[in-house]
């Protein structure tokens, strides 16, 4: 029997990730005891947590947030620093929706607000078993040297943004396609890659007036430490594509010396295919989750509100590397390359 | 002709767009927000960034246009019943009523109306009466086209076949091979909607499959590679289902009494024992296949669908000769930077 007591949680941002995700997944954990949704529209506080044993109230200014032990930020990047600030003087812990920031300077601002207190980003596929696997493929050197890596998502279709939608004001989304969505990418690219440093090298944009709709991206990934890397890796090129215009496809590739590895970048139950040349045929072999590994959205999600709850419950101090990995600082840093002097008006 | 399409980035809206252009048609596509009208501007076709609710901006964006589609509506996933009708009320009555007075209203309704006890029916039914109610205040002839199971290169229902075709030598399916599929593929769809355009019909409700009917057979010939050996399992006679009233049958018959079952056994002779021995292992077996028939053996819901009756539009082209047009929207859809 658990002896666990669960921890307070709140919530700021009554929008749809809230309502499809964060709101089910934390009334199904014990370790979570679920206190309030806030809302600057009261009305869609209440409306989301119909249903639910949770009050839904408006909230408009931080310091009326009510008490947690720990909070959920979702609301959009362009306006957070405000609630970071408040329920970092509280001390209260945090998870954020992604992107944490997109720059560095505003990414270090908000940690440096949110004080010693654990704090995360939604960063969810960093979850997902492939991203795992292959970030400790990447890490082994089994087939050989690292040569080629490509990570593309295909947006082409419906938008699913509504007229008045945050998400067509860079200011509040901290821009289009690439900190909307790309940030994903850019973490698995981070975590994937996690001996190497990532260099943009080119990156070429198709705007809808002030937002991204198309990224075409080219990196260098560098050994971070030559001695760490097996059989004296040398640096690999990395191709990111992201639209909303031009089908590329959605897929993974990462060629190595001996090897061919794909997968589905946004799957969470993606299999890693692996194709060997073997004489003048191919073997291809394919590599399911483990029995224990998440397989849907919602099971990352979880498994990223016990990490920091469990943080909470033991009162755990993070390092400030710790606090910069959980929160994405690479990943903001990368993204905040590939913009370059390319922005429009997007926010940091 | 010009052809509004409300919804035009929607997954059957974008590809009528760019098969209405491949028809020699200039297709209007109004979306909501800029970030959808990105894909048109970069593929060249002419799209407005308008609510059709907001009268003053329809009219203008549907000024010369021959037909206005209406593909889009929002759903109880995201709205409330009640708000869901307001919705799609709106969005008809808007297109409708700010059309051209010479031109015709099409309406993408379903199969699913033709039986409305599901709230995707009854939805779509509402928006069929709403479409005939404004029409006829508008006096401009309506066309509710109750599409079947859209197939093309990026409809769901084609991802779904190709992923579960993939590259499997064999094939199981639970679904007899001469059933009727009820699919359409949107080059048949853009037929119909300029069948529709043109008038060639009488205003009306129709249904609109593949022409001729495509039986589950062509269905997953289309999309497997030749020499892929297919084998159907009808529900009513399969094994699969067999298993299935074995494991029920024996479930619910002696699971009330299972202490009293094994305890029983102390007293039965060898031979009812032995007996009984048998048919639990075939019960388990049962249990056992079963588990694997299910994850291998694709049976989607859409198996179950009767024929779907007309009326239909006649003289359409016959699908096969038109899935050429399908090549203009697998070239806009080809790989980037291939």
């Amino acid at each position: 029997m658990s002896t666990t007591t669960p921890s307070r949680v709140g919530i700021v941002g009554a929008g749809t990730i809230c309502r499809e995700a964060h709101l089910p997944v934390l009334t199904n954990l014990f370790e979570a005891d679920l206190a309030f949704v806030a809302d600057v529209d009261g009305e869609r506080a209440r409306r989301t947590t119909r249903g639910y044993a949770v009050r839904g109230i408006t909230v408009s200014d931080p310091e009326d947030v009510p008490e947690c032990d720990a909070c959920l930020l979702a609301v959009p990047v362009g306006v957070r620093d405000p609630y970071i600030a408040e329920l970092g003087r509280r001390g209260t812990a945090m998870f954020t929706e992604k992107p944490f920031a997109t720059d560095e300077k505003t990414h270090q601002r908000r940690l440096s607000a949110a004080g010693d207190t654990p704090i995360t980003c939604n960063y969810t596929r960093l979850q997902f078993a492939a991203t795992q696997q292959l970030r400790a493929l990447v890490a082994s050197g089994l087939f050989g040297s690292l040569e080629r890596v490509s990570l593309s998502h295909d947006l082409v279709g419906p938008t699913n943004v509504s007229p008045g939608s945050y998400r067509l004001n860079p200011r509040l989304s901290g821009g289009g396609i690439l900190a909307e969505t790309g940030c994903h990418a850019v973490s698995q690219l981070v975590s994937i890659l996690g001996g190497y440093d990532l260099r943009v090298a080119s990156s070429e944009f198709r705007w809808a007036d002030d937002i991204e709709v198309e990224v075409d991206a080219r990196l260098r990934a560098v050994p971070a430490d030559q001695g760490h890397l097996p059989g004296g890796a040398e640096s690999a090129t990395v191709e990111l594509t992201l639209s909303r215009v031009t089908p590329c496809g959605t897929h993974g590739r990462l060629v190595f010396e001996d090897a061919t590895v794909t997968f589905d970048p946004v799957a969470a139950d993606a299999n890693v295919t692996v194709e060997l040349p073997n004489g003048a045929q191919r073997s291809v072999l394919a590599f399911a989750p483990a029995e224990d590994d998440v397989t849907t959205f919602l099971q990352a999600f979880s498994q990223e509100w016990r990490t920091l709850l469990r943080a909470v419950r033991e009162t755990e101090t993070w390092s400030d590397e710790r606090r910069e990995r959980e929160t994405g600082l690479a990943v903001t840093s990368v993204i905040s390359d590939i913009y370059g002097d390319q922005r429009g008006e997007a926010a940091a | 002709m010009t052809v509004a399409v409300v919804g035009g980035n929607g997954h059957i809206g974008m590809e009528l767009c760019l098969l209405l252009r491949e028809a020699g048609e200039t297709p209007r596509p109004l979306v909501r927000n800029r970030i959808g009208a990105a894909f048109f501007e970069a593929h060249d076709i002419d799209a407005r960034v308008v609510d059709v609710t907001d009268d003053e901006a329809a009219e203008k964006a549907l000024r010369g246009v021959d037909a206005v589609v209406v593909s889009a509506r929002t759903d109880v996933e995201r709205q409330s019943p009640s708000e869901v009708k307001a919705t799609n009320r709106a969005l008809v009555t808007g297109a409708v009523e700010n059309a051209p007075t010479d031109a015709a209203a099409i309406l993408f309704s379903s199969v699913s109306a033709i039986d409305p006890s599901s709230f995707y029916g009854h939805a779509k039914r509402y928006e069929e009466a709403i479409l005939s109610s404004a029409c006829a205040s508008a006096d401009i002839p309506g066309y509710a086209l109750r599409l079947g199971h859209v197939l093309g290169p990026r409809q769901h229902w084609s991802r779904t076949l190709s992923e579960y075709v993939g590259d499997r030598d064999d094939l199981e399916l639970s679904v007899a091979p001469d059933r009727h599929s009820n699919v359409v593929h949107t080059v048949t769809v853009c037929d119909a909607v300029l069948a529709c355009a043109r008038r060639d019909p009488e205003p009306g409700t129709y249904t609109v499959v593949n022409v001729p009917q495509w039986t589950w057979q062509e269905v997953f010939e289309f999309y497997a590679a030749s020499g892929t050996r297919m084998r159907f399992y009808p529900p009513e006679t399969d094994e699969q289902s067999i298993a299935r009233r074995v494991v029920s049958a024996g479930a619910s018959l002696l699971e009330p009494y299972r202490g009293a079952v094994f305890r029983a056994l102390d007293y039965v002779p060898d031979r009812a024992y032995y007996e009984l021995r048998g048919r639990y292992k075939q019960r388990l077996a049962a249990e056992d296949l079963l588990e694997r028939i299910e994850r291998t053996r694709l049976d989607l819901f859409v198996f179950d669908y009767e024929s779907m009756p007309g009326p239909f539009l006649s003289d359409l082209p016959e699908t096969r000769e038109r899935l050429d047009q399908e090549r203009a929207v697998e070239a806009v859809f080809g790989l980037h930077g291939a």
